[in-house]
């Protein structure tokens, strides 16, 4: 399984609806792989790459979605689309609550299913792009000195030169010679790229907490 | 002859048991319907005269009433046991249901709008001028208009919506209007300003806008509800419409054929009519959370403490009651023997005297002694002759006792067919009564013709086709009680055309009653007069053997009856039990139909696409034909479900008839991680069955079982279907689950009893009569380990 190519897994007891939705998606030059149960996908399937999970609701040893609260609690990262053939309201609100990326009825419009699942494709391609830029401006934001932080911190929230530097007790020279050191280590082209990017470190941390 | 009395009751009681007696139903049985009268009696009367008649066609052995109340007289008419039926609001409905224990029985449907026929709302307005009442929350300090406190529609599913939103009509309102029926003031009143805002329930407002009353753009909604499918204006959750339930006072039977009476006329009167009983519940979570109707809470009264601490009341009571009866004893006592010592004094007194003239009766006895033994001779002489009349009787008796031995005998065989019993029993009477000749004639009903004759002996061709002012049938149905001759010619019949001239001697008749209705006689006759004469208790065969052949012809015409109602039932039941399979049934047929969808779709963008090889096709092809049959095969499993097919019995294999139900079902049996254990032997005896009917019960059963086990752990949910030989002619199918138990192993069998809110309750009681009509029985029992079983046997066919 390559890294870069997009694959949509497909987990549905019923062989029929698994063999039919191969042949549907494939005709678009779509990669599929599919699971005869949700325990043959929790097996087989290593995180990797970028691509979407279907998922049938009605399965016989967990449903779809107990399996999809399940991974999503294992902080699994690709978009779920839950399909389904008898959907009430509350089974719907369930799985969209849950996180799920969209929660289409059996039988489906083929278009419908297709767009669906190209746009959930595009969706995680964004993530893995944000993803990796977050990670090199963590990266870069680790190789800060403290006092450049401290610099930092006072430009994002939009402190004056003259301000910081009374409040570090330092010269004013100084915190401009900070600022250009800073603008270099994180590679930022302005001040609003600067921000940007400590910001999506930032957020990153509230993930966490 | 006290004994002969004993055993003449005997004699009744064994034919009494062996016949199957049905009820005889009088035709003036009335049925009492208490309906609420929400707009006066005049209203209430014609508004449900088309139900009354309705009613009265289908059933016509009871005669069908209205009665009018309003809702305190409806409840305590509920409650004195007057009315058998009650049609009344939901809210009320709901009261009695946990109060009286009535229990519905069908729901209405009305109104124009399909989908909306059986649930209703209510709508909260207020005019469209007034611009600052927006939500629910802005009609705090407003004044509101309703119809009264206690109605459902007029004020209490408003009242609810009001309580979610934290609104407390009754403080948070200024003014609450109660304005009573009809619901159009409610909507004028706000028209005009007079009441803030109101509430009426749903179809009013449409109601009263195509009358032209009212615009529908003059009314703002508050919380207005879309729901799919319902297209009224609606502020609030919906409920069930009215339902039709029963009391206790009417039985589970008729119930029943009310229920069935309702359902399978589809015409509508008035707009009106009736469907399966919906689920109240939203009706009772709107009491509990408004806490009122049954969900009022207990005010603490003296009444209430008495109830609950009337023992230690009790307690006290006696113990201070026994004290001061002991002290009473004690002081009668003391007076009692003062007096007994004065009674004492006198009584030796008087011993004395009586010595005194004991002494001159000795001197008399001797004299009576020597009369007495005269006496004595003369009775022992009678005695003598009294013991040779009781041997006679004694083996008369005996004579009796083997007569009724083989009457009971013929009567109580199984497989004798009925014209064969008839045979017997005329062939018994003949050799007990000793006459020569036993037929039953049978009266054509209106005419007097007898138009068949039995005979124990050949040559009873003269007999044929005689008319009946020619015999002495026609005496004898006049009388209607047995009548014996033993010697013609010394009775009064002396010189009768009707005996004398076919030349009988003795005659013993007595007439058959079928359903109270004459049906024809049974007679013994012979040439010669008859000696001696016939006692007491041949007239008592006679009626006996008359009277059990009545019974048995009613009861074959009841059997026929009761055997087209079963069908009906099934039907209902079938209908019902549709409804709850669509649902998995509808997923089911939703697979294949997704990969028809898919591989053409697919196939089209691999053409479009020039995607598509000429190998590939044949495949894919293949695979949606093969999708499509899947489909059909299903919607064939359902159509054979809903048929109204006629009763149609066919030698089967219960095996396959068991496969087919648990495929029909795996669908629901998979979903619920439930495990199924199938223990049925190769070597199992047909069956001859309705397979519909029995696959219907089956599925009864597996449904029963499937709710039960829904309460349990899923790693625990199991199943056994087990069948057996119980005998050689009688095989056995059960249902095993470890769910949730049964109340009571008998009740479950009574319509209308349902341990699920929203079963029917009809389920466990129309699988009795199938399987009862297939002269099999049905029972649930409860083990030890906490397994509920339920099981039914069949006849099994012997023989190739």
């Amino acid at each position: 399984m390559s890294e870069s190519e997009n694959t949509v897994y497909i987990v549905d007891d019923d062989p029929s609806v698994r063999h039919s939705l191969t042949w549907l998606i494939e005709s678009v030059g779509q990669r599929v792989q599919t699971y005869a149960s949700p325990s043959e996908f929790l097996q087989a399937y290593r995180e990797c790459g970028s691509g979407c999970l279907i998922l049938d609701v009605r399965m016989p040893e967990i449903s779809g979605l107990d399996l999809q609260e399940q991974l999503m609690a294992k902080g699994f990262r690709l978009p779920i689309i839950i399909i389904t053939g008898h959907a009430d309201v509350p089974m719907a609100i369930r799985a969209l609550k849950a996180g799920a990326f969209d929660f289409i009825e059996k039988p489906f419009n083929d278009q419908l299913l297709i767009e669906r699942i190209q746009r959930a494709i595009e969706h995680c391609q964004n993530l893995t792009k944000r993803d990796l830029r977050r990670q090199k401006a963590e990266e870069r934001l680790s190789k800060l000195t403290k006092r450049e932080k401290q610099v930092l911190e006072g430009v994002v929230a939009g402190k004056s030169n003259k301000r910081l530097a009374k409040e570090l007790d330092i010269s004013i020279k100084t915190i401009e010679v900070h600022r250009a050191n800073l603008m270099t280590k994180m590679q930022a082209e302005s001040l609003s790229d600067l921000i940007i990017k400590t910001l999506l470190t930032d957020e990153d941390n509230n993930d966490f907490q | 002859m006290p004994r002969m009395s004993t055993i003449k009751f005997c004699m009744l009681a064994v034919l009494f048991l062996t016949s199957w007696i049905p009820g005889v139903i009088l035709a003036d049985d009335i049925v009492s319907i208490g309906v609420l009268a929400y707009r006066g009696d005049a209203v209430a009367r014609a508004q449900w005269a088309p139900l009354v008649e309705q009613l009265s066609q289908s059933i016509p052995e009871f005669r069908f009433k209205i009665t009018p109340y309003d809702m305190p007289s409806l409840t305590n008419a509920v409650a004195g046991g007057e009315v058998d039926l009650v049609l009344t609001n939901p809210g009320h409905y709901v009261l009695l249901e946990s109060k009286y224990r009535v229990a519905r029985i069908a729901t209405i449907k009305k109104g124009e709008v399909e989908g909306e026929k059986t649930l209703f709302g209510a709508v909260i307005i207020v005019h469209q001028s007034r611009t600052d009442i927006r939500t629910l929350e802005d009609l705090k300090g407003k004044s509101f208009a309703a119809v009264s406190k206690r109605a459902f529609g007029g004020f209490q599913m408003a009242w609810r919506e009001l309580q979610a939103e934290g609104i407390d009509p009754f403080k948070d309102i200024s003014r609450l209007d109660f304005l009573g029926f009809p619901q159009d003031d409610i909507v004028t009143s706000v028209l005009k300003g007079i009441s803030d805002a109101g509430t009426v329930r749903t179809g009013v407002l449409e109601q009263m806008a195509s009358e032209g009353r009212i615009k529908l753009e003059d009314f703002r909604i508050l919380n207005r509800q879309s729901i799919p499918g319902f297209k009224s204006l609606l502020s609030t959750r919906l409920y069930p419409e009215w339902p039709l339930a029963k009391t206790n006072r009417i039985s589970g039977k008729l119930a029943e054929r009310i229920m069935v009476a309702l359902l399978s006329d589809e015409h509508e009167l008035n707009n009106i009519s009736w469907t399966i009983p919906l689920d109240y519940n939203p009706v009772h979570d709107l009491m509990r959370e408004l806490r009122i109707g049954p969900y009022t809470p207990e005010k603490v009264s003296l009444l209430i403490l008495l109830k609950h601490y009337w023992g230690w009341f009790v307690g006290s009571l006696s113990l201070i009651l026994i004290l001061t009866l002991a002290t009473a004893y004690v002081m009668r006592s003391n007076r009692n023997l003062v007096s007994t010592q004065q009674v004492l004094r006198g009584e030796i007194s008087q011993r004395k005297k009586a010595q005194h003239e004991l002494s001159i009766h000795r001197d008399n006895l001797e004299q009576e002694v020597s009369a007495r033994t005269i006496d004595l001779r003369n009775v022992n002489l009678l005695l003598e002759q009294d013991i040779i009349a009781r041997k006679n009787a004694e083996q008369a008796l005996r004579h009796s006792d083997q007569t009724l031995r083989k009457l009971h005998y013929i009567i109580s065989a199984v497989d004798t067919p009925f014209e064969t019993k008839i045979i017997s029993l005329l062939e018994s009477g003949c050799n007990h009564f000793g006459l020569g000749l036993g037929m039953l004639s049978v009266v054509e009903e209106g005419g007097k013709e007898i138009i068949s004759v039995v005979s124990a002996q050949q040559n009873s061709d003269t007999l044929m086709q005689l008319k009946v002012g020619e015999t002495f049938c026609d005496n004898l149905l006049n009388i209607c009680q047995p009548v014996s001759i033993a010697n013609v010619a010394n009775s009064n019949w002396h010189g009768s055309r009707c005996l004398e001239r076919i030349g009988w001697g003795s005659y013993l008749g007595a007439c058959v009653q079928v359903g109270g209705e004459r049906y024809g006689t049974v007679s013994f006759v012979a040439k010669i007069a008859r000696e001696p004469e016939f006692t007491d208790f041949d007239t008592d065969i006679v009626q006996l053997i008359a009277d059990w052949i009545g019974w048995e012809i009613d009861r074959q015409r009841a059997g026929e009856q009761s055997q087209k109602r079963t069908q009906e039932l099934a039907h209902v039941l079938r209908l019902s039990t549709m409804g709850e399979l669509a649902s998995s049934m509808a997923h089911e047929l939703n697979q294949p139909l997704t990969a028809i969808v898919n591989y053409t779709r697919g196939s089209i963008r691999r053409l479009n696409a020039d995607k598509l090889t000429m190998d590939e096709l044949p495949e894919v092809l293949n695979n949606t034909a093969g999708e499509a049959e899947r489909a059909a095969k299903i919607i064939r499993r359902l159509k054979r479900l809903v048929s109204k097919e006629e009763f149609t019995r066919s030698r089967i294999a219960i095996k396959p008839l068991i496969d087919r139900v648990l495929e029909l079902m795996s669908g629901e049996i998979h979903e619920n991680h439930i495990s199924v254990l199938k223990k049925i032997p190769e070597a199992l005896l047909d069956v001859e069955v309705d397979p519909i009917q029995i696959e219907q019960v089956l599925i009864n059963l597996l449904r029963n079982a499937i709710d039960a086990l829904k309460q349990v752990s899923r790693d625990d949910r199991n199943i056994v279907l087990a069948s057996e030989m119980l005998t050689t002619s009688k095989l056995q199918v059960s249902v095993e689950d470890n769910g949730e138990g049964l109340p009571d192993s008998e009740q479950v069998f009574e319509p209308f009893f349902s341990t699920k809110k929203e079963g029917m309750g009809m389920g466990l009681s129309i699988s009795r009569t199938i399987i009862e009509s297939h002269g099999g029985s049905m029972q649930a029992s409860m083990t030890s380990d906490n397994t509920t079983k339920v099981s039914f046997t069949l006849q099994a066919v012997v023989g190739k």
